[in-house]
């Protein structure tokens, strides 16, 4: 099954709005909750790891990866990537601010892995991201989605 | 030779730094480097030439183990991971 897991448009939210990081993570896993993927505890979670460890989950200039680790919060494996109208800070000394967040939910230390990969394939091209943060619409959504996939 | 890679959890940041690492690794036809990932507080369970972690998890390092880690700000751009990675094997491999 890891193999074929896919990131579909319903999960990519296009120039969404948080006034602040926290809020920023509970709004890009709003799909994963509303799909009864993870639970409420997930996203408490991944807010609660970046305040014992800091903001180190902004990995690249202005790209958050929400994530905490794998739990019974954690009912399938799965992502999903928001951009922002307005950046937020989440504190990151070189990568504020955030307008792109990508939440990682597994089940497991493994089960990720394959579309992990495909998203970082994804991101690794610059013009990839450019493309991602001018996205506005729900076709956007879906070549971005159809990109990721194709790996 | 070994690289860890080092997050606060080991799910997620540091296995992007490890497919991206593993990935310049291989273009570079190194297959005689091992990549592995680890959580901070695990870090002395593994031993490594090479650590590569972030900024804010640096700051929590065991002193003994700053010497041989690269801190990157950047953990998807392959070029910029490239750029501080290939000056320390260099290094090493004096």
């Amino acid at each position: 099954m890891a193999n074929t897991l896919e990131i579909t448009p319903q999960e990519i939210q296009l120039k969404a709005t948080a006034t602040n990081w926290e809020e920023a993570i509970k709004v890009a896993a709003n799909p994963l909750v509303n799909s009864n993927r993870i639970t409420e505890d997930y996203v408490t979670s991944m807010i609660d790891s970046v305040k014992k460890l800091g903001p180190y989950i902004v990995i690249a200039p202005g790209l958050a990866l929400g994530h905490a680790r794998p739990s019974a919060a954690v009912k399938e494996t799965s992502f999903s990537i928001a951009t922002l109208r307005q950046p937020v800070k989440f504190g990151s000394k070189d990568n504020d601010p955030v307008d792109l967040i990508v939440i990682l939910a597994s089940t497991s230390d493994t089960a990720h892995l394959s579309l992990l990969q495909k998203i970082v394939t994804f991101l690794n091209d610059s013009n990839n991201l450019t493309e991602l943060r001018k996205a506005e619409t729900h076709d956007d959504a879906t070549q971005i989605a159809n990109k990721i996939n194709g790996g | 030779m070994k690289i860890v890679a080092v997050c606060g959890l080991s799910v997620g940041s540091s296995v992007i730094a490890k497919m991206n690492i593993e990935s310049i690794l291989s273009e570079e036809k190194r297959d005689d480097i091992d990549v592995d990932t680890v959580d901070l507080g695990s870090i002395t369970s593994a031993p490594a030439d090479i650590y590569v972690t972030t900024r804010e998890l640096f700051e929590g390092f065991p002193d003994e183990d700053r010497d041989k880690t690269i801190v990157l700000t950047n953990f998807v751009d392959k070029n910029d991971i490239k750029a501080h990675l290939d000056p320390k094997l260099q290094e090493l491999e004096k």
